[in-house]
């Protein structure tokens, strides 16, 4: 496949969710991500009555759950929405209607995720830059392209995990059990707002297979100055999503085959 | 896990037929016959589990080459987005039937107008009446132009006149004008009669006439069923 008509069929997605999308919940939904970070502000001023250091290297619990929320947002925005729309075009039937199209399935159920893993990196983006104007926390905001770097690779990671659901929802026709779960375990086991140090060593050794973990790392390494030499962390965390993807791809594509036998592709 | 490794039923069994360039063909039998389930089987979207069948003697595993040939019309206008105008939402599935960009301005505009809805082409879905809706929904079979028209009850949820305007339409514009290879599957002897040259009976997955549809339509639907 040339790669424009890949670059043609993204854009298609992208324009079809923007035009879709009321200007309203633009504002609710920017309006939701500063509004957490003013939760988050109180929450680590009332913790500070505690001696607690989530981290040597960085500055104030603040950041350190600011950075926390930031990436979370590809948790429940991205990741959930992936699975959430699968069942809901299952159940509509029109997972039928791109099947009938000249592009394979998996590429537009992938595809589709596009607009939230987007809207997923801009409600990030606001909430460090309330976090940073509005509540004074410390972030190095030159490493930004490295920040988007990581989103990147955070955004495959989650929308392959997202793919793993999306073949258990398309190939059961039995809604997505897993995404209220994950939403809850990724987050607790990637150490989004506290430090991975507090958990069992089993619970870190689970951690150390999400990607969610490593940018964790990385973002708060390269934001807040305080990491030394992240090739590692920068390793893991393209290895596991590089293993993410083709497990979510390969699973989307016999879940489809299933689907295709026992007729769960159409409306269910 | 019962439910997970649920038992096979057989949808289908002894169906044989061959449809030439150019005929309108009908499937017709009561509810649950079976005749969603072939059309499903020969759009690609369900995996037959034996049997045979090619389209232009492509065999429907090469699925990439069979769905260019193939309009899908489902029997209901499922997939657009309500948000979206008519002619947006055609336009998104333009892109996805691979029309090249210099030509989907074009090819939409000329659908919508082939199908009598050119003056809703900007208003949103939400808004489209039911019949409205089903004329975009074979807006949308049409769209990369193929030589078989597949077709679940087309007048399905019509009230009588937007029935009757439908079934027009297909046969002057798909039947007589284009002279595409139309398969449509009905429960309505109207479609059938004003529409196919020849037409299968479906009874629980099996066929229990084959015949024109002139025949089809002096036999009674008790007598068949």
């Amino acid at each position: 496949m040339m790669f424009g008509q890949l670059l043609r069929v993204a854009v298609s997605f992208l324009w079809r969710d923007l035009l879709s999308m009321r200007p309203w919940r633009w504002v609710f939904e920017w309006l939701d991500a500063s509004l957490s970070v003013v939760l988050w502000y109180f929450v680590t001023r009332f913790l500070k009555t505690a001696s607690f250091s989530p981290n040597r290297s960085v500055a104030d619990y603040f950041t350190f759950s600011l950075i926390g929320l930031a990436l979370t947002q590809y948790v429940w925005r991205g990741f959930s929405s992936l699975s959430n729309r699968v069942r809901k075009e299952q159940a509509a039937g029109a997972l039928e209607s791109l099947w009938v199209t000249a592009y394979p399935l998996p590429l537009l159920i992938l595809l589709e995720s596009l607009w939230d893993f987007l809207s997923a990196t801009v409600n990030a983006g606001i909430i460090l830059l309330v976090g940073t104007y509005g509540f004074g926390a410390q972030l190095q905001w030159d490493r930004m392209v490295a920040i988007l770097g990581i989103g990147c690779l955070t955004s495959l990671g989650m929308a392959s995990l997202g793919l793993l659901v999306a073949s258990w929802v398309i190939a059961s026709g039995r809604g997505d059990v897993f995404r209220p779960l994950l939403n809850k375990v990724v987050p607790l086991l990637s150490g989004a707002f506290f430090p991975l140090s507090l958990m069992p060593p089993w619970a870190q050794s689970l951690a150390g297979c999400l990607p969610l973990t490593h940018a964790l790392a990385l973002s708060r390494g390269l934001l807040t100055a305080s990491g030394g030499r992240m090739g590692s962390a920068w390793l893991s965390l393209a290895g596991i999503t590089a293993l993410l993807a083709a497990a979510g791809w390969g699973s989307l594509v016999l879940a489809i085959r299933r689907a295709r036998v026992n007729g769960r592709l159409v409306a269910v | 896990m019962g439910w997970f490794l649920s038992q096979p039923v057989m949808a289908l069994d002894g169906v044989s037929f061959s449809i030439g360039a150019g005929e309108a063909f009908g499937l017709i039998g009561p509810n649950g016959s079976g005749k969603s389930t072939l059309l499903r089987i020969l759009s690609t979207v369900l995996l037959p589990s034996s049997g045979q069948v090619w389209i232009r003697g492509i065999p429907i595993s090469k699925v990439t080459l069979v769905k260019a040939l193939l309009g899908v019309a489902p029997s209901e206008a499922r997939g657009f987005s309500g948000e979206l105008s008519g002619r947006q939402n055609l336009e998104f599935f333009a892109v996805l039937q691979r029309l090249r960009p210099a030509a989907i301005r074009h090819r939409v505009e000329h659908l919508l107008q082939r199908v009598g809805i050119a003056d809703l082409g900007k208003q949103r879905v939400w808004t489209y009446s039911t019949g409205q809706r089903q004329r975009l929904n074979i807006a949308r079979a049409l769209l990369h132009d193929p030589p078989i028209v597949l077709f679940d009850e087309p007048t399905k949820a019509l009230d009588p006149w937007a029935a009757k305007e439908t079934r027009l339409w297909i046969r002057e514009e798909l039947i007589k004008r284009q002279r595409k290879t139309l398969l449509i599957a009905s429960n309505q002897m109207e479609d059938i009669g004003e529409l196919c040259d020849r037409v299968v009976f479906l009874r629980k997955g099996k066929p229990v006439f084959l015949g024109s549809a002139k025949e089809a339509q002096k036999l009674s639907a008790d007598n068949l069923s």
